[in-house]
């Protein structure tokens, strides 16, 4: 029958349907539908399997697979109805594709299937090697269960069915080992069948040649672990004991196959009544008894020269990484060794050859070997593997940890061999990437397509809701007196609101009423008195007994438990001073006054703010920085259960509250604070001495889901460490130059400049957990950060970045604002390309009209965000007596507003002279727009100044507006044309900054500081050197000049009016001063001198959303954020947008010189040809398609003379007027003339 | 003798600002007392073929001569230049422009001239004197190679160094005599 159907060309269109090249559209389903009649049709026929394969269905396939957006598909993997989705039915046709024996069904067919294969090996060969890598790619992206258990079956047969030098050819790309040892990292059983078979089978067939990358890439460790652990579902290797929960268990079984096993996932339909009775066919010890039997048959023979199957190169790292460990030990217990820095040298040398040489270290060795480890500890000063770091000594802890990193910059960041393309950071950094996309196990926690629909949650505000609710029941505690028992039926709770909002509404109602309320609030007030001398004698008696108000049961078993909260708390209490608002930031959706009040909860000495409830959900104290579903998200993962859609909302959890018992926490909080405060101002001295991210480095905890022993959580700390070094690296090779200029290594004041490699920040982007993250961000419940699993904002803040610019942006956009389109489910999908996100949604804001006045554009700015700044509106602009209002309005809005900041009279900015210089002629028109080359940072006024000075009142208003309207064009995704200093970008990040910042917005000033602090440190050295003997003969001259004949007085340079320090010794800067000189010049650039300007800059921002929003980017993405795109035109985008006219057509030869000169433009001359065509240096955000009017060549008549001619513009319709030049190069020449001179003379005008 | 118009009217208009100036004279800045203490020093000993001072009373803005050295195509004339010194003097170079035309590689038409040591090079224990030597010293020694200003002139001197002293010294007869 099924025979017949396939002989009528039936194979033939369907095949065509499913061509992506053909271009025929058909909508999903049928999409889906098509491929599941095939999938029948070759099951069940041998012509249509014939035809199928005749009809080169594998490149087909592997178009679909390619092309298709893989995460997306996982969104929803097993809908309601289910009706399967794409993957899944591609993998089922694959399957189908190749027949085994192994099946017993109709064995007659499948051996006919199997002789035709056998028969055709061309056939097979072209299948497996079209199929063959995108299946190991889908499996490393870290796809489902199901999926992955998919892709590993087609490779099993494709392996079982291949003769060996067929499977040669097709294993020699693919590095089958490391994709193998990847998958034994996962716990399911059915999968390491699987993928233990896979293995066999290549060893049986190619034993010689795999059995060493094998054992290299650690399947045999791996296997080898399979045999050793008791219980065979737990295995993994020894060293990944840190790994948590697998992500697949969270995942897979989310609706109604659930409860089918995985034996069944891609039987097709005669297998329908096996799958039905649900059991497994798998055999309680089939695990362990191929394992056994590769181990016997396979590696036996190796086991006798090496004792476990380690290679050579595992070996030396590992003996490398025990002595690094062993020095670093030795330096902390006292017993110094002789000259350790070139010890320390030597061995890092060692490691970086290796990790750079000739043979590569796979994975698995790099991270067997430990070497993660001992870096950290060596760069940490052994701090690292301390539970906890005491405050002690804490200065000469960091400077140590400071050489450290800095010696390690001087070895990484130099390419040691000259012909070796990547620095060794980044070799080093790519190792530690492909090591954590093989050992993270973050979940990804999806709702599987849970319907949207409206629900009433009483919780927190009672009031309708587009998801579903959580059920809780709130029940007293047992011991509690001072509370009520509020038993009250069942209460429906909205999933994302924090602990606080539910205590907000618990609390009146489980309060004691009125009068009795002082009586136990004073009670309250009593034991929490009694309460913070009690706690450390009762750590060490024993929980439970000296607390005579709490003897009972569970309140003992839960007493440790709050003290290791408490623990962890002041442990991370440096980072966590800056994330605080941030994780604050949850969402209860749709009432922003609300909002605004519970994200700032408080600083920890504000008495009503603190919490005044404890929850406890099944004895487990709840974390009140997670919302309550991602609580219940923890918990269900933490007893390893399967998180099913209906249960996790039908399901009625049990809170259990009790009274806080907070004093305690903000004590210790509190006193890290005061710790810290009592270092910073210590002496000014700081700022050059350290650089603040070092020494906060290794005093913070990165996640609490990571215990600290796993080697995640090495690499995600070693990979945080690196990328500071990145960041600081000018900083690091400064200093190290300067050292070296102190102990006289370098005698020429020259050398203290320093050429710092960059390292591309993309290296540091993981694209496992960038996808994870989209795919979490796409799901239906991500209405805000607490409907995403925990990880996402603990990763987010300590290591922001692990994910690409364009998934932070889009959860930039999901933190701050609340608001993320959810237009996920784009129809076609061939459409997969990454959409900028640049654009709000903005469709669900109100919007708001506001009149500007165009003369008094700051004065109308300062209006505008006097009404509107703490609302969340959508501003338009209409101008006084003009018609016009809309986007391009607001646009100029917002450039005009930019310009207007930037123009000299204002005093915010440095290199803004008109009130303290005399003023030159040049400098006569106030409002001239400021020049500064390297970015606008605020300029110094005196911090003596009182804030009611007439004047710096008036600058600080300039700043609270200036933040405003940053914050608002953020908010409404408008583009600014402010060009800020690096350095003022970190200040709004909340970095601290250091001499070195200096350079970045004043070079000679910098510069200089850092020579005369070079020439500080040799005096030091020479008089430490020295100290007996005669006086040290040191010429203390700068250039050739004494130190006093630079004439320098204590005052602010370029400020006279900024007097630094007053006193007698203080006239004039000499030799003995000049130390004190630098820390007040530093301190009055970078930090006294502004810090005003910035607190208002901030404050005015946060009228809008919280500044701390912004601390998930770096300074230069920040840019980008702020003044839209300018790096990117495609050469397609180019084509689509660009108009050609007059003579021009997109074929005519100029026009494609022109489009291949613009695209090789670098950015600066990018801007000056979008200047110069635009009018405006920065494309509108979108790029070239939001251009209106659009960009339009035309040709420039010129006669002959074509070549002597330049190109024209009219600026104000976009039009560009090109002559016709005989070639490129003469094009290049004259357009590039055109537009340099053109903004020559634009800056003129 | 080309001092051009602006100049003149420059100075003319300069005497209102300065009257702020003469009333802080007392407490001069720190950038006035270095620069009041480096044309002392110019006045004590001026480098050969150079002269250098205040334009009217303004302490920041300076005119300078520097007369062509003699064995050079600029030999015997007066290049006049104006000095402008930033407020953050000597932490930032002081601007030199000539204002007198020359045919030299390394000023162009404006004017604006490029030396190392008015731009990167420059540091706090560089003085006018030597600022003024250095320019002094690209009469005799133009450079050619880093990256010059007018790039025909700089061919030129580097293919025929003939026609260049030629037209060089032409251009000092028309404009600088």
């Amino acid at each position: 029958m099924l025979d017949e159907l396939c002989k009528n060309a039936l194979i033939g269109q369907i095949v065509h349907l499913l061509d992506l090249n053909s271009r025929t559209t058909v909508s999903r389903p049928i999409y889906n539908g098509l491929i599941g009649i095939l999938v029948k049709l070759s099951s069940g026929s041998i012509v249509a399997f014939k035809a199928l394969y005749e009809l080169n269905i594998s490149s087909i396939l592997k178009d679909i697979l390619s092309t298709y957006d893989l995460s997306h598909g996982m969104s929803s993997p097993h809908t309601v109805d289910g009706q399967c989705n794409q993957v899944y039915e591609v993998l089922k046709l694959l399957n189908e594709l190749l027949p085994t024996s192994a099946r017993d069904l109709d064995a007659q067919q499948v051996s006919d299937k199997e002789a035709f294969l056998v028969n055709c090996p061309s056939l097979l060969q072209k299948f497996g090697m079209d199929v063959l890598p995108l299946l190991i790619q889908v499996v490393n992206s870290g796809a489902n269960l199901y999926v992955c258990y998919g892709c590993l079956s087609v490779v099993n047969k494709l392996v079982y069915l291949s003769k060996s030098d067929m499977l040669l050819e097709l294993l020699k790309n693919a590095n089958i080992s490391s994709f193998l040892a990847g998958v034994f990292t996962r716990k399911d059983q059915h999968v390491l069948l699987v993928a233990l078979q896979i293995a066999e089978m290549i060893l049986q067939k190619l034993s010689d040649i795999f059995l060493n990358s094998f054992i290299k890439e650690g399947i045999f460790f791996a296997i080898d672990a399979l045999l050793t652990q008791e219980n065979c579902s737990q295995l993994m290797f020894p060293v990944f004991s840190g790994i948590q929960l697998p992500f697949e268990s969270s995942q897979k079984l989310a609706s109604k196959e659930v409860l089918r096993c995985l034996c069944y996932a891609f039987a097709t339909g005669q297998s329908a009544t096996a799958s039905e009775t649900g059991s497994c066919k798998l055999e309680k010890d089939s695990v362990h008894n191929l394992a056994k039997h590769i181990k016997t048959n396979y590696f036996a023979p190796k086991l006798y020269d090496s004792e476990k199957g380690v290679t050579d190169i595992l070996q030396k790292l590992r003996t490398l990484s025990t002595t690094l460990s062993d020095l670093v030990n030795m330096t902390i217990s006292n017993d110094v060794p002789a000259q350790p820095e070139e010890r320390f040298y030597c061995i890092l040398h060692q490691i970086m050859a290796n990790l750079n040489g000739r043979e590569t270290i796979s994975t698995f060795e790099f991270i067997e070997s430990g070497i993660m480890r001992s870096l950290l500890n060596y760069l940490s000063n052994s701090q690292y593997l301390r539970e906890k770091c005491e405050g002690q000594g804490v200065n000469g802890h960091f400077f140590v940890v400071e050489k450290r990193f800095e010696m390690f910059a001087r070895l990484f960041l130099s390419s040691s061999e000259p012909h070796s393309v990547d620095l060794p950071l980044v070799v080093l950094i790519q190792k530690l990437q492909s090591a954590l996309s093989s050992l993270e196990n973050f979940p990804v926690i999806l709702s599987h397509g849970s319907k949207q629909r409206n629900s009433y949650a009483m919780i927190p505000s009672g009031r309708r809701t587009l998801h579903p609710c959580l059920k809780v029941r709130f029940v007293r505690g047992d011991v509690e007196t001072c509370l009520c028992d509020y038993s009250e039926d069942v209460q429906t709770v909205d999933p994302f609101c924090s602990l606080d909002a539910i205590e907000g509404y618990l609390w009146p109602k489980v309060s004691i009423k009125r009068n009795e309320h002082i009586e136990s609030s004073s009670c309250a007030m009593g034991q929490t008195d009694s309460l913070p001398p009690d706690l450390p004698s009762n750590a060490s008696a024993g929980p439970g007994e000296s607390l005579p108000h709490m003897e009972h049961d569970s309140m003992s078993t839960d007493l440790p438990n709050m003290q290791e909260d408490d623990a962890k708390l002041s442990q991370s209490a440096p980072e966590e001073a800056v994330t605080e608002p941030v994780e604050q930031e949850l969402h209860i959706p749709s009432d922003p006054d609300t909002n605004k009040e519970i994200q700032h909860p408080a600083s920890s000495s504000d008495e009503d703010a603190s919490p005044k409830l404890v929850f406890y959900l099944e004895e487990q104290q709840l974390d009140r920085t997670l919302t309550l579903y991602q609580t219940i998200l923890h918990q269900q993962i933490k007893e390893n259960e399967f998180i099913t859609c209906s249960k996790l909302w039908s399901q009625v959890y049990t809170l259990t509250y009790k009274r806080a018992v907070e004093p305690i926490q903000n004590n210790s909080q509190e006193c890290i604070l005061s710790e810290k405060n009592f270092f910073v101002p210590d002496n000014v001295r700081a700022y050059m001495q350290y650089t603040p991210f070092f020494s906060s480095m290794f005093a913070c905890e990165l996640t609490s889901d990571l215990e600290r022993s796993s080697s995640t959580y090495d690499i995600l700390f070693l990979l945080k460490s690196l990328e500071g070094l990145a960041r600081n690296a000018f900083h690091l090779m400064s200093r190290e130059r300067v050292c070296a200029f102190a102990e006289g290594k370098i005698d020429n004041l020259d050398g203290l400049k320093v050429v710092v490699p960059s390292v591309p920040q993309n290296e540091f982007v993981s694209n496992k957990l960038t996808e994870k993250l989209e795919q979490q961000m796409r799901d239906s419940l991500s209405l805000s950060t607490g409907g995403m699993p925990s990880w996402c904002k603990q990763l987010m803040a300590s290591c922001p970045f692990l994910f690409s610019f364009e998934a932070r942006c889009k959860y930039f956009r999901l933190a701050a604002f609340g608001q993320l389109q959810i237009q996920s489910h784009q129809l076609s999908h061939s459409n997969s390309g990454p959409t900028s996100d640049r654009r709000p949604s903005s469709s669900s804001l109100p919007r708001k009209k506001f009149l500007v006045f165009r003369n008094q554009i700051l004065d109308s700015a300062a209006q505008m965000m006097d009404l509107h700044a703490r609302h969340k509106v959508l501003i338009e602009v209409e101008y006084n007596e003009e018609v016009g209002t809309g986007l391009g309005p607001t646009l100029e809005f917002y450039t005009l507003v930019s310009h207007e900041f930037q123009k000299s009279g204002l005093v915010m900015w440095r290199g803004d002279h008109s009130s303290f210089a005399p003023r030159t002629s040049l400098q006569a028109e106030d409002m001239a727009i400021l020049m500064s080359p390297s970015g606008l940072f605020p300029c110094p006024w005196p911090s003596s100044l009182n804030t009611s000075d007439d004047r710096f009142s008036e600058v600080l208003k300039k700043f609270v507006l200036l933040g405003q309207v940053v914050a608002k064009s953020l908010q409404d995704g408008r583009v600014l044309d402010l060009h800020f200093s690096k350095a003022f970008y970190k200040l709004i990040i909340g970095q601290e900054l250091t001499l070195y910042d200096i350079q970045s917005f004043d070079p000679e000033l910098g510069r200089t500081l850092l020579e005369f602090q070079a020439l500080v440190n040799r005096k030091k050295f020479l008089e430490s050197v020295c100290k007996e003997n005669s006086p040290p003969e040191f010429d203390s001259c700068f250039r050739n000049t004494r130190i006093e004949d630079l004439f320098l007085d204590f005052t602010l340079p370029g400020y006279p009016d900024y007097v630094l320090t007053s006193g007698a010794d203080h006239k004039m800067v000499n030799m003995s001063n000049l130390e004190e000189y630098i820390s007040l010049v530093v301190d009055a650039t970078i930090n006294s001198g502004i810090s005003r300007q910035v607190e208002a800059f901030k404050s005015g921002f946060n009228q809008v959303f919280p500044i701390e929003h912004l601390q998930i980017f770096t300074e230069k993405e920040l840019e980008r954020l702020l003044c839209g795109e300018y790096d990117s035109w495609a050469f397609n985008e180019l084509l689509d947008h660009i108009k050609f006219d007059h003579g021009y057509t997109s074929s005519s030869p100029p026009v494609v010189n022109l489009l291949e000169i613009i695209q090789e433009f670098d950015h600066g001359q990018r801007r000056a040809f979008l200047q110069f065509v635009t009018g405006a240096p920065r494309l509108p955000p979108g790029g070239l398609a939001s251009l209106n009017p659009k960009l339009t060549i035309v040709r420039k008549h010129c006669g002959n003379w074509a070549d002597i001619d330049l190109p024209s513009v009219m600026t104000c319709a976009n039009y560009l007027k090109l002559p016709a030049y005989s070639s490129k190069e003469k094009m290049r020449e004259k357009l590039l003339y055109a537009i340099t001179e053109g903004q020559g003379s634009f800056h003129l005008s | 003798m080309m001092i051009s118009g602006g100049v003149g009217g420059n100075s003319a208009s300069s005497s209102l600002s300065s009257k702020a100036l003469t009333a802080s004279t007392t407490s001069l800045s720190a950038s006035g007392k270095r620069i009041q203490r480096e044309m002392s020093e110019l006045n004590m000993d001026p480098p050969p073929d150079c002269s250098a001072g205040p334009k009217g009373d303004n302490l920041y803005h300076w005119v300078a001569t520097i007369i062509g050295p003699q064995g050079t195509p600029y030999e015997g004339g007066i290049y006049f230049l104006d000095i402008t010194f930033p407020s953050d003097y000597p932490f930032k170079p002081p601007k030199v422009v000539f204002k007198t035309r020359i045919y030299h590689c390394n000023v162009d038409t404006a004017g604006n001239l490029i030396i190392d040591i008015l731009n990167d090079s420059w540091s706090p224990a560089l003085t006018i004197t030597k600022v003024l030597l250095a320019i002094r010293s690209i009469f005799t020694n133009p450079n050619p190679s880093d990256k010059p200003l007018i790039p025909g002139i700089a061919r030129l001197y580097l293919a025929d160094r003939e026609k260049y002293d030629e037209l060089a010294a032409e251009w000092t007869r028309r404009f600088a005599k």
